[in-house]
């Protein structure tokens, strides 16, 4: 039957590329800088700006880079934020209670995040407990944990002062470290994602579990791999963040869960066609981060981030989905042998997308 | 031009372009009332343009289709359903998990009751009037999932002609490919129930690549060929090889060989030992096999073939260990291996190979060239487990020249390429590992007829080059067509075995080595088995 392949002439790919479709969130920062800019030249159109909005966000970035690896593996890990939380306890506990070396308190944090990971890939790929819920569950237990541990109070004893200054609030060319520990691990995970054999094997478990584990690949090992990397780099911001309030709270953490998720997702919007990448995710989170500094800039009230975060997501993902690549990339299940997949009908009055299968129209005939 | 008086549906020149390129181009076609009417062409010969148009999702950029005395409105999908016009896609859009019930009401409606709530009871109703008007009897409250692919097919067929406003409303059926998840006698059982419906004067629109099928069952056909209709042919008297050259136009009809796609430079392979067998199997057991022994040796082909539930299904997976599996013993190159699963397949130089159609074959998601590339990632990287994409993409352009894989852009979609290309991808990539034992299901699904014969010449000729290839397949002809023992499975274990040069190979001893021989077909569908003895899907 017909291929239809008029989808992808050959002079457009610059054009797609680096077209709204594929790179909508950036016209949206470049239209919000515009308008707070105007708005209010004085205070936000500044270098002060830029830096509040890279200091501030780049917590949530490294969060939401976290996500990357496990959403692009096909697994959910709803427990990022309370990893996070118990990695910033663990650390603040053992500056306060072992030693106040700073290494250690490091490593000590880092060991918890890898627990942490251990754990969820036990649950989700040991025991086979969809990755949504049993996430859900160690989010829960990791959060009590991290109460346990820190006894309701923040932990700040011997937090403040060289650990803070050294892990978090140095300066490095005007911005704080934390900024810094984005950028290496965005390189790391662009690194990883697309140019190496780990990355492409990743994306395709995301996308079709039993095509890698036909192709050779072992699945559930590469699973496991991108869950505890996940939690790493959520322990990172965890032990940050403690860095930065100068005490390890119980409360922190979580907060950064819907944040995080909202960056990835949008970022799978942009520029890699649907798919989970780490280049999206910092964008968004710097589209995010801008437009709540912006908003409070110009005087908005307290609660108009919140919304403007929840709009942007909707906004975008509906903007770039709607027209171009068709829905995001389903998470799927763990891989099961070879099922016999009967597809479901299409929603009624859908209209056929260049992005369904050029032979079947599934269901055409039965609305 | 064809009158509109008399017929059902009448295509009046039918155009469609696509950027300016034409997918379609003034086609005509006419069905009367009761009729069953073929439709084949090629990959790209602008088939499911024209049913797309049909079925509303395009609308046309010339011409007229009307239905009866309705001229088709753009667009409204759901609209066509209220003319009476319906479908049933070769992806048949059953939740596996719904009762045939269930499935029957979905999309076209349940029907309710003064609360609100489903009315079961009228639905059950309306389900077996349709039935009867199938003259079949499927099992309205057992998971589809755990039905047989006939029963499968016939519940859509059933919610098609019966679903929202019953049955007397039903009046042209479009069928995509309805055979190509069935075999034999299962066709048979459709083929009787999709005369039943043309006997109640329903028409019919049969889309299929199994060309004895559309001879067998169709009293008129149409050929179309790059978007124009090349030939109206009445089936009587009309042979398989007269649509094929219909098809493929002149030039066309030639052995598998001639056409293999190029594959010159695979056969500079290093000589292997002709005695040792490449692979063998002994005691294979998995759900639906109970021990069957296999050995396939170097420069040699080997086609499985069985009827559904033979256990057919599952032995390219079961072999290389893909599903759960046990086996006595397992030896590659002559060397016992303790057990197998696909990654120490690929490592061993064993590629298990699955059709285009089928689970695990590629990522619809990935582009050509990541395809492509995925079995041996592993051999193109550069240091650091950094992926060559240069050397990818040069490979994948090799690929895309020795295969004539269209379009030839390296960066293109995977999901939007035809059948007969994808299945063409999938076989490169796998020969990218340069495997010495190949093992294949269904090659040739969904895969057009001219592909197809590029596709079997090309293993045929691979096998020629010293690999071993196990091909499982439930076309027939593929097997005859290339093999030099076909293997033929019953109730999960071999019950025959029939060499090129030793036996006759011929479709109907092959076919009588299939046939069932013990007992009747229990496949909910009464006295259709053996009911035409001398049609050519007719086994026993």
């Amino acid at each position: 039957m017909s291929a239809e392949p008029m989808s992808t002439p050959k002079r457009s790919v610059w054009v797609r590329r680096i077209g709204p479709r594929n790179a909508g969130a950036v016209y949206v920062w470049i239209l919000l800088i515009i308008v707070f800019s105007v708005v209010s030249p004085h205070l936000f159109f500044s270098g002060e700006t830029v830096k509040e909005v890279l200091n501030q966000y780049s917590i949530t970035g490294l969060i939401a880079l976290a996500l990357v690896l496990p959403l692009a593996a096909g697994v959910y890990d709803l427990s990022v934020g309370a990893t996070a939380g118990i990695s910033g306890i663990m650390a603040a506990w053992c500056l306060a209670n072992v030693s106040t070396s700073p290494v250690l308190a490091v490593v000590v944090g880092l060991a918890a995040a890898l627990g942490a990971g251990v754990i969820n890939s036990i649950v989700v790929l040991g025991m086979g407990v969809d990755s949504f819920i049993g996430t859900l569950a160690t989010s829960s237990i990791y959060t009590a944990i991290a109460v346990a541990v820190s006894g309701e109070q923040p932990i700040s004893e011997h937090v403040n002062g060289a650990f803070s200054n050294n892990i978090a609030l140095r300066n490095i060319g005007g911005v704080t470290i934390p900024v810094l520990y984005m950028v290496v691990i965005l390189l790391v995970l662009a690194y990883v994602l697309e140019r190496s054999v780990f990355g492409r094997h990743t994306y395709a478990i995301g996308f079709d579990p039993e095509v890698a584990r036909l192709g050779g690949v072992r699945v559930r090992s590469a699973q496991a791999i991108s869950l505890i990397s996940c939690s790493l780099i959520a322990g990172v911001a965890g032990i940050t963040e403690a860095a930065v309030l100068g005490a390890g709270s119980s409360e922190s953490g979580p907060n950064y869960l819907l944040p995080g998720f909202a960056a990835a997702f949008l970022g799978a919007t942009q520029f890699r066609h649907g798919r989970f990448n780490p280049w999206g995710a910092v964008v968004a989170v710097l589209l995010l981060g801008t437009g709540d500094v912006g908003l409070l800039t110009v005087g908005a009230p307290s609660w108009s981030p919140d919304v403007f975060e929840g709009v942007m997501l909707i906004a975008a993902v509906a903007l770039t989905s709607a027209k171009g690549f068709g829905p995001l990339p389903r998470l799927r299940r763990r891989s099961k042998p070879l099922p016999t997949v009967e597809a479901p009908p299409p929603p009624e009055g859908r209209l056929d997308k260049e992005a369904d299968e050029s032979e079947t129209s599934t269901g055409a005939g039965v609305q | 031009m064809p009158g509109s008086s008399g017929q059902l549906l009448a295509v009046e020149g039918i155009s469609m372009s696509f950027d300016g390129k034409w997918a379609l181009r003034d086609v005509d076609l006419a069905i009367p009332e009761g009729t069953i009417h073929g439709l084949i062409g090629h990959n790209g010969s602008g088939k499911s343009t024209l049913v797309r148009i049909l079925a509303g999702y395009h609308h046309q950029t010339g011409g007229t289709v009307r239905l009866g005395s309705d001229v088709l409105p753009a667009g409204s999908p759901a609209g066509r359903h209220g003319l009476g016009l319906r479908f049933v896609h070769q992806e048949l859009g059953l939740v596996s998990q719904f009762t045939g019930l269930e499935n029957f009401g979905l999309g076209g409606g349940y029907d309710r009751t003064r609360w609100r709530t489903i009315d079961w009871r009228r639905q059950r109703r309306r389900m077996r009037e349709v039935m009867e008007l199938l003259n079949c009897d499927l099992p309205t409250d057992e998971p589809v999932s755990s039905l047989s692919a006939v029963q499968r097919s016939l519940i859509a067929i059933a919610r098609a002609i019966g679903a929202g406003t019953g049955p007397e409303s039903a009046r042209l059926l479009v069928l995509d490919e309805p055979t190509t998840t069935l075999e034999g006698p299962e066709t048979e059982q459709l083929f009787r129930v999709v005369r039943n419906l043309a006997g109640s004067g329903i028409g019919v629109l049969y889309i299929s690549h199994h060309l004895s099928d559309v001879i067998d069952l169709c009293s008129e056909v149409t050929v179309l060929r790059d978007g124009r209709v090349v030939e109206i042919l009445r089936t009587e008297g009309a042979t398989r090889s007269h649509l094929v050259s219909a098809l493929l136009g002149p030039a066309a009809a030639s052995a598998p060989e001639d056409v293999a796609l190029a594959t010159d430079d695979l056969l500079e392979r290093p000589v292997h030992d002709r005695d040792v067998p490449a692979f063998a199997v002994t005691g294979l057991r998995s759900e639906l096999l109970s021990g069957v022994d296999l050995e396939v040796f170097h420069g040699e082909c080997v086609c499985v073939l069985g009827l559904t539930g033979s256990g057919r299904e599952e032995l390219a997976y079961a072999a290389a260990g893909a599903v759960a599996s046990e086996a006595d013993t397992i030896e590659v190159e002559g060397k016992e291996v303790a057990r197998l699963d696909p990654s120490d397949c690929r490592e061993l130089g064993i590629a298990l190979v699955p059709g285009n159609r089928l689970p695990g074959s590629m990522v619809l998601d990935f582009s050509l060239r990541e395809n492509l590339s995925f079995a041996s990632l592993k051999e193109n990287t550069k240091r650091l487990g950094l992926v060559d994409r240069k050397r990818e993409t040069a490979i994948t352009r090799e690929w895309i020249e020795r295969f004539d894989i269209k379009p030839d852009d390296p960066e293109f979609s995977s999901r939007h390429m035809s059948g007969g290309n994808k299945q063409k991808m999938i076989l490169a990539k796998w020969l990218n590992i340069e495997p010495s034992v190949m093992i294949i299901d269904e090659p040739t699904a969904g895969v057009d007829v001219g592909a197809a014969k590029a596709l079997l010449g090309t293993l045929r000729v691979i096998a020629d080059g010293g690999a071993a290839l196990l091909v499982s397949t439930s076309e027939i002809d593929d097997a005859l067509a290339i093999a030099d023992r076909i293997v033929i499975l019953h109730e999960g274990r071999i019950r025959a075995e029939l060499r090129r040069g030793v036996d006759e190979l011929t479709e109907e001893t092959v076919m009588l080595a299939m046939a069932e021989r013990d007992e009747p077909q229990a496949l909910g569908v009464p006295a259709a088995v053996g009911a035409n003895a001398d049609e050519p899907k007719g086994l026993q």
